[in-house]
């Protein structure tokens, strides 16, 4: 994957369809911010030598996590009430597999 | 020039508490009076994205003790925090229309105090953006100069707080959000030590550098505020580690603390980092500060932080990495806006297509790209691994003096429109702050004075993990030496009907 083409895998990784245009745009801006971001490099490895659990640096393990209760909720219907599609039940989706349009 | 009604701008909770304590004023009238202010300076600002014209007062007299720190004080909610009912699209396509389900814990926490929330305030989409530019309702400007930028992602919080249209709001800074705008707008600005302030219904950037925090005229407002909405929250994990951590550290928050000096008070300047990179007017003001508090009292010692000079590359990858994850949930199917497809993977791919914004798609381009494969070692693994050193580094730092020093911004608020185009210049503007997101520690930034443009200057102060308090008692005889206080009387609505210019 060349750095600076925004290939078709990417863009599925990403999960965004973007247009021709877009694509450029998106190509070059990438390409900037990513030789910014390429000093990352050139950091002496020395000044790297610590150890994870001698800094409170986040995202620092929590041993304490409460307990995984159910609970009653009572927003399903708000909820449901925002989607496009739904059966008043449950969210409705496009088919993974069918070559017609949306439900 | 519009006459506004009440004690002019820049009305502080403790002089209102003063007010509401002896039955000077009611909250019901207070709430009235920001309105009224809110209503003449929004057609300059744009700051608001919901004003709430029959607000929610609360009735009797002020409770005694910790409870009534807030009561019937106003304030407002950045766009990205919850507020049940109330529209929670963070000025994205994506989300448009969607109305939060419940009350993020902050916002249930004010409530509870009794303060008046009066409003929600514009913001960058999804928080990524230092200038305000970036909400599908329209651009905020900056109350010192309605052609400038007040800085992002919190932008309508800091423009409104800055205006004295209400004496406190909510920001979220992921990257310098809070503290970035609070420089460009003069005002405060504290992001707390992550894990201070539940996210709990904050809609989510970055979770190992978002963190909740105020936006007020005063130091001592900050802390009022802070005392309020910190705690431990069973919904946010991340708080939890507040009581392993800091176990003795006494939560009751005592205004008089605060009012101490600086003798004894050690000072670190890392020149290294700041050299050549700060503007020439922003570092002749941060060199004047350093004369008044050593003035004061206050030992400067000169710090080496070399990683911290990469903080800016470090966070544009962690950041983005976690960004590209937190909204991989958005797919047009639960909520907002819904994209057509032959199949499921078209639909969803269309509906981000269409729904998230130019900066918002950048960074989830460039989150996706350093975690795939092939990448992920050589940019995440590495980023992290920085991180880890660069946390350690400043808490050396912070094991030599009791507070880091540096310019919250390298320069003054920018023209509006001028760096859209260009990420990476516009990224600079949160160079000196994304360093306390990355390590977790608590900074504030507070305004010291004017440029010669009329523009204010901010200093930054970052002190020890879950050390607010210490950091606050530094923070607040600077704010006093420094007197930003009296240039805010300059700050009125325009008399003229000169609106910013709509966004191409």
């Amino acid at each position: 994957m060349s750095k600076t083409s925004l290939e078709d895998e990417l863009l599925d990784l990403a999960a965004l369809s973007l247009d021709e245009n877009e694509r450029r745009r998106f190509a070059e801006k990438l390409g900037r911010v990513i030789s910014y971001i390429d000093q990352l490099r050139s950091i002496d490895d020395r000044l790297l030598a610590v150890e994870d659990s001698s800094t409170g640096c986040p995202p620092a393990k929590l041993d304490s996590l409460r307990e995984d209760e159910v609970v009653p909720g009572s927003i399903s219907e708000e909820a449901l009430a925002q989607a496009p599609w739904t059966d008043g039940s449950y969210f409705l989706a496009p088919p993974l597999l069918r070559s017609e349009d949306g439900p | 020039m519009k006459s506004i009604r009440g004690e002019g701008p820049g009305e502080t909770i403790e002089s209102l508490r003063r007010q509401l304590g002896s039955g000077q004023r009611s909250p019901s009238e207070i709430a009235g009076e920001c309105l009224r202010r809110a209503h003449s300076w929004e057609p300059h600002l744009n700051a608001f994205q919901e004003i709430v014209e029959t607000p929610s007062v609360p009735s009797g007299s002020v409770p005694s003790g910790g409870d009534g720190l807030l009561w019937g004080i106003p304030y407002l909610l950045k766009a990205n925090i919850a507020q049940a009912s109330h529209r929670l699209d963070c000025e994205s396509r994506i989300l448009q229309g969607h109305l939060a389900l419940h009350d993020a814990t902050v916002q249930a926490r004010l409530a509870e105090a009794g303060a008046i929330c009066l409003g929600r305030t514009r913001m960058d989409e999804f928080a990524m953006g230092s200038s305000g530019e970036r909400a599908i309702s329209g651009s905020t400007s900056n109350p010192w100069d309605l052609d400038r930028v007040p800085g992002g992602s919190s932008s309508g919080s800091a423009a409104a707080v800055a205006a004295g249209i209400v004496p406190f709001a909510l920001g979220s800074d992921t990257g310098g959000s809070i503290r970035q705008p609070a420089a460009f707008c003069g005002c405060v600005g504290l992001k707390p030590t992550w894990g201070r302030v539940s996210r709990y219904g904050l809609v989510a950037f970055a979770s190992s550098l978002d963190q909740i925090g105020p936006l007020t005229l005063t130091v001592p407002d900050a802390a009022l505020v802070l005392s309020v909405i910190m705690g431990p929250d069973p919904r946010d994990s991340t708080t939890l580690r507040w009581s392993l951590e800091s176990p003795l550290e006494d939560p009751e928050i005592s205004l008089e603390s605060l009012e101490g000096g600086l003798s004894g008070t050690t000072v670190g300047v890392p020149w290294a980092l700041l050299e050549g990179r700060l503007s020439g007017r922003v570092e002749a003001e941060f060199n004047r500060v350093l004369e008044l508090m050593k003035a004061a009292g206050a030992r400067l010692i000169e710090l080496k932080m070399p990683l911290s000079r990469s903080a800016l590359a470090v966070y544009a990858v962690l950041a983005n990495a976690e960004a590209s994850s937190n909204l991989a949930r958005y797919d047009g199917l639960r909520t907002g806006r819904s994209g057509n497809g032959k199949d499921h993977g078209q639909a969803i791919r269309r509906a981000r297509g269409e729904g998230f914004g130019e900066e918002v798609k950048l960074r989830i381009l460039l989150g996706t790209f350093v975690l795939s494969e092939g990448y992920h070692e050589e940019y995440y693994a590495r980023a992290h691994r920085v991180r880890v050193a660069m946390a350690h580094e400043t808490d050396e730092a912070l094991a030599r003096c009791d507070v880091l020093a540096w310019p919250t911004t390298s320069e003054t608020a920018f023209p509006r429109g001028q760096r859209l185009d260009d990420p990476v210049r516009m990224y600079e503007s949160d160079f000196l702050t994304v360093q306390a997101n990355l390590t977790g520690h608590p900074a504030v930034a507070l305004p010291t004075g004017l440029s010669d443009e009329g523009l204010p200057f901010s200093l930054q102060l970052t002190g020890r993990r879950w050390g607010e308090w210490d950091l606050l008692k530094v923070a607040r005889p600077v704010e006093k030496l420094c007197d930003f206080q009296r240039h805010r009387s300059s700050l009125q609505p325009p008399s003229s009907l000169k609106l910013p210019e709509e966004e191409a």
